[in-house]
């Protein structure tokens, strides 16, 4: 009985350490209104959004440029994402409908198909891992987005209220061993993500992600032909290549042309 | 035949000249599912600590939640705190770094001094209320500032960040 009692004690003080580990220095202010955005988010059986989003790239000489693109997406949990992202330069599509994704690039009129895990959290993780894809916003469309988002983080805070694009926000800003990133959250009945920028602070010239979201749509239901590709006239499909590098990504589907 | 070949020289000129226009592909992620799935970021480039001067104080505290706001009390309980006029150290409170210094301003007494304008009540009433001067001699008790010191530490609820080397202050959405 008493090694019990003692096997018992042990398993407590293990997790109980466990647990003091795990606690980071988020602000209560910041993770109560972290938290509520995003379980809000998962509780939204699907949704769409447009946004702008914003990437630096530092040259050379450690100039930073801005490029900017649109981007429109439509979820629907657990099983349905559609992604376009446009900019003068090029034009992506993203489908997902459960079984396969398939990128088009709307300006070679290329596309490629590969298939694909049964739920979106799996699917960005084999899209990532097998290929390097980045999806933009995918943190939006995981299943359990605070989970997602506070996986690494180390130290919250909260800014107070500033406005974005005229809608007041909860300001919170948060650091990671590689990133930091900030959020701004819609104060109101509805608190909706309205901006979220990540800084590469290790990279060189610290260049950052930026996406303002312009637009919210949440609903019950999203037409699930709204997730099934249809090959354009003309399109050509080429085969997705494996991500070959160790660790490294790119933000392009690595392909080449099919052979047959 | 042809047409297979061309479509390889066009894929691998593509992927080239993407790899030449984006250098930093490598990433570049836009969500934090990426960044945290890739591996750690090599810290080829150490982040660039600001200076000694501009790392953040202790006393800060970033978090300007709800701005405490402080109602004036009545200005006649005010009992403006002097230094004596002859005394020779002025009494220096414990937080002030360092005094500031003014210039000795050169007086041109030769100079004609302009006639004294007619006071009406009205222009004297004006003229008395433009008048900050009274109010910069005496501290604000309730705040443990007075005009002209120099502090080491920005109030509460104000965030100091640089951009190429100008300061800039935020505070409550506001730059």
């Amino acid at each position: 009985m008493k090694q019990l009692l003692f096997i018992g004690y042990g398993l407590l003080l293990v997790a109980g350490c466990a647990t003091a580990q795990e606690q980071t220095n988020i602000s209560p202010r910041a993770e109560s209104i972290l938290r509520s955005a995003c379980e809000y988010l998962a509780q939204t059986p699907a949704f769409s959004l447009s946004a702008e989003i914003w990437r630096e790239h530092v040259d050379e000489a450690g100039q930073k440029i801005q490029f900017s693109r649109t981007m429109t997406m439509d979820v629907k949990r657990p099983d349905g994402l559609r992604m376009e992202i446009s900019s003068p330069l090029s034009a992506r599509g993203f489908w997902y409908d459960g079984k396969t994704l398939t990128i088009l690039d709307r300006k070679h009129n290329w596309y490629s198909t590969t298939d694909m895990p049964a739920t979106l959290d799996k699917t960005f993780d084999a899209a990532h891992d097998q290929f390097g894809i980045d999806m933009p916003l995918i943190d939006l469309a995981v299943s359990d987005p605070y989970t997602n988002a506070t996986a690494k983080v180390q130290g919250g805070r909260y800014y107070g209220i500033s406005p974005v694009l005229g809608v007041s926000c909860h300001h919170l800003a948060f650091t990671q061993e590689n990133v930091d990133w900030q959020v701004w959250i819609e104060d109101g009945p509805q608190p909706l993500i309205r901006k979220f920028v990540i800084t590469q602070k290790n990279e060189p010239g610290a260049p950052e992600f930026t996406a303002l979201i312009t637009h919210w749509n949440m609903t019950d239901r999203i037409a699930d032909s709204n997730f099934i590709f249809e090959q354009p006239k003309g399109a050509s499909k080429i085969e997705m290549r494996p991500d070959e590098q160790d660790g490294g990504s790119t933000n392009v589907p690595v392909t080449t042309p099919n052979e047959k | 035949m042809k047409l297979l070949t061309l479509n390889r020289i066009t894929g691998l000129i593509t992927l080239l000249a993407v790899g030449a226009f984006c250098p930093n592909l490598r990433a570049d992620w836009g969500s934090l599912h990426g960044n945290n799935r890739s591996a750690p970021a090599q810290s080829a480039a150490p982040r660039p600590q600001p200076p000694a001067n501009h790392a953040p104080q202790p006393g800060i505290r970033p978090e300007p939640q709800q701005p405490v706001v402080r109602a004036p009390e009545p200005r006649q309980t005010v009992k403006p705190v002097l230094a004596p006029k002859h005394a020779a150290e002025p009494v220096r409170p414990q937080h002030v770094a360092e005094p500031v210094r003014q210039p000795p301003v050169a007086v041109d007494r030769a100079r004609k001094q302009p006639q004294a304008a007619v006071r009406t009540p009205a222009g004297e009433a004006d003229r008395r209320r433009m008048d900050i001067d009274p109010d910069r001699r005496q501290s604000f008790f309730w705040s443990d500032y007075h005009a002209g010191m120099r502090i080491d530490r920005l109030p509460d609820g104000y965030r100091r960040f640089d951009v190429r080397g100008h300061p800039f202050f935020y505070y409550e959405g506001v730059y």
